[in-house]
């Protein structure tokens, strides 16, 4: 290998290694505020008073919008990365958004999980122009809309190189990380009540990307429709408070 | 646990022609959008009754009993505009006493062609003790069709014994474009039922689904309620396609009634689905159907 040819061999490395990072940083995308995914309301409100009700509210979260988002991101992944970028249509692209746009009722919901597919997007975009990334972009700049997080994780993932069960992973954990950290802030929890609660979502999290990257391939509108209507009524209540912490 | 693998979507066609597997009812447009009927054809456990405004879906008063397999179709023609009612709730049953009894399921089919109209308003579904029903429905809508689809359920136990499950799973695409898509269930075998961010244990749900072209996403206002003492919760979700889906979700049916009547005014709901959710078609003070005005 020459001495260029190392070096373009590293660029590449340092390019894909700065995707899979952008999708592995817990802290991206969240804004400022960070999003609470419905935790601070519930806190308010008294549905969320202990270390027990906080692990059954995330585990619910992770169950419903978490399986909604992993399967997305891995039926994202692993169609690109099988067929190439260029063989993606935009009509699959957008099939697999009104997939998702049908299983989450809340439009705040879904107005939230498009700023973050924007953000995540574009940040990709700028560090890596991958076409995977502009098939996207250009699918989902027609109807003036940004894609949902989690399709945009599943396009990063394709363009990092990693597999549709890490991209399922990586955007089921975006559901509930921000949730659980959230939660813990709000009703003061120590490190040894959290922690069970973090070991029984990372249990649930590699069960779920197993899962999802297994049935990955299948018809999207097959993918599975659990709903939260807690969830739901949180985050429309939250949308319409004044003096809030997080953003969701 | 993988909580999203128990209500699966049945591929299963209903075959047709053999009258003991799927009640079928095919309705075509009269002069004035009125239905009229082309076929018809009863089940073991289901039937149609047409009527001049659509039919009266009926059943055995205990079905379904565990192990069953139930299939309901019903064809909406071009223009039409038609109506489902039943006069009694459909009530699951555990057939014996068993601690490990099998499942029952439905599956309904219904495709309404287009710039034609629904209002799919039957009794409510109910679990007793044991059962672990779930109903799965696929509605197919053409270009300008309306829909009004009423989904309720609850869980109700005999005194002194748990309550049974009730799994629903509906999915509604207007010209092949997902319009909702969600799977909802109560009961001990429905996964995380008692978690906060689901259901938090409540023991009934109405859903109620609304898709009108004529009526698009901007007239509809987002929506909260609960009842008085916070047991009764209920939003309107304006959908990202032309409509809207009520859910409502508490201790028991009539309560989640009385949350959903306060609801459906100031969400804007086009006058076609008040009356028609309004209408006590039974005529009697006693229908489960009737809102509080």
């Amino acid at each position: 290998m020459t001495g260029f040819e190392q070096s373009v061999h590293f660029q590449i490395q340092t390019v894909t290694d700065l995707l899979f990072r952008l999708l592995a940083d817990a802290r991206f995308p969240s804004s400022d505020p960070p999003h609470s995914g419905g935790i601070e309301e519930a806190c308010a409100s008294g549905w969320v008073a202990s270390a027990q009700e906080l692990g059954e509210f995330v585990q619910g979260r992770l169950w419903t919008v978490g399986v909604t988002a992993a399967f997305a991101a891995a039926a994202v992944c692993a169609r690109t990365t099988s067929s190439g970028a260029a063989a993606m249509p935009d009509s699959l692209w957008r099939s697999i958004e009104s997939e998702i746009d049908a299983r989450t009722l809340s439009p705040t919901a879904r107005a939230t999980s498009r700023a973050q597919g924007g953000q995540l997007l574009s940040k990709a975009m700028s560090a890596a122009p991958d076409a995977v990334l502009y098939s996207l972009a250009r699918a989902t700049a027609g109807d003036d809309q940004q894609p949902h997080h989690a399709v945009a994780v599943g396009a990063v993932a394709a363009a990092a190189g990693v597999t549709p069960q890490e991209a399922a992973a990586v955007a089921a954990r975006a559901e509930v990380t921000g949730a659980a950290q959230a939660g813990k802030d709000l009703l003061n929890l120590t490190e040894e009540e959290f922690q069970p609660i973090v070991k029984q979502l990372d249990r649930g999290l590699s069960l779920l990307s197993v899962e999802a990257a297994k049935r990955a391939l299948r018809s999207v509108s097959e993918f599975p429709a659990v709903v939260a209507p807690g969830l739901e009524f949180l985050a429309e209540e939250h949308a319409r408070k004044d003096g809030r912490v997080y953003a969701s | 646990m993988v909580a999203y693998m128990r209500h699966e979507p049945d591929s299963r066609q209903p075959r047709l022609g053999q009258a003991s597997k799927t009640a079928y009812l095919r309705v075509r447009a009269g002069i004035g959008g009125e239905p009229i009927v082309q076929n018809v054809d009863s089940s073991f456990a289901n039937a149609f009754q047409p009527t001049p405004w659509g039919a009266w879906l009926t059943g055995a008063a205990t079905q379904p009993v565990a192990g069953d397999d139930l299939h309901i179709r019903f064809d909406v023609g071009v223009g039409c505009c038609a109506e489902i009612r039943s006069m009694t709730p459909t009530v699951a049953n555990a057939s014996s006493p068993d601690s490990d009894p099998l499942p029952s399921a439905s599956t309904t089919s219904v495709t309404v062609a287009r710039d034609a109209m629904l209002a799919w308003c039957p009794e409510p579904g109910v679990a007793t003790s044991q059962a672990d029903h779930s109903n799965h429905v696929t509605v197919k809508l053409g270009a300008n069709s309306r829909l009004l689809w009423a989904d309720e359920f609850q869980v109700e136990p005999r005194t002194g014994e748990p309550p049974g499950t009730w799994g629903s799973w509906l999915r509604v695409a207007r010209e092949g474009w997902p319009v909702v898509s969600y799977e909802l269930g109560i009961g001990p075998r429905s996964p995380l039922w008692e978690s906060p961010a689901i259901l938090g244990g409540a023991r009934a749900v109405t859903s109620i689904v609304i898709v009108d072209p004529d009526h698009p996403r901007e007239t509809w206002s987002y929506e909260g309620a609960q009842s008085e003492d916070g047991t009764v919760k209920g939003v309107c979700l304006p959908l990202s396609g032309p409509g809207a889906q009520f859910l409502v979700w508490g201790p028991d049916l009539t309560e989640c009634r009385a949350v959903l009547g306060l609801m459906l005014e100031p969400a804007g709901i086009p006058a076609w689905v008040v009356s028609r959710l309004r209408t006590v078609a039974v005529a009697g003070p006693g229908s489960l159907r009737g809102l509080p005005a």
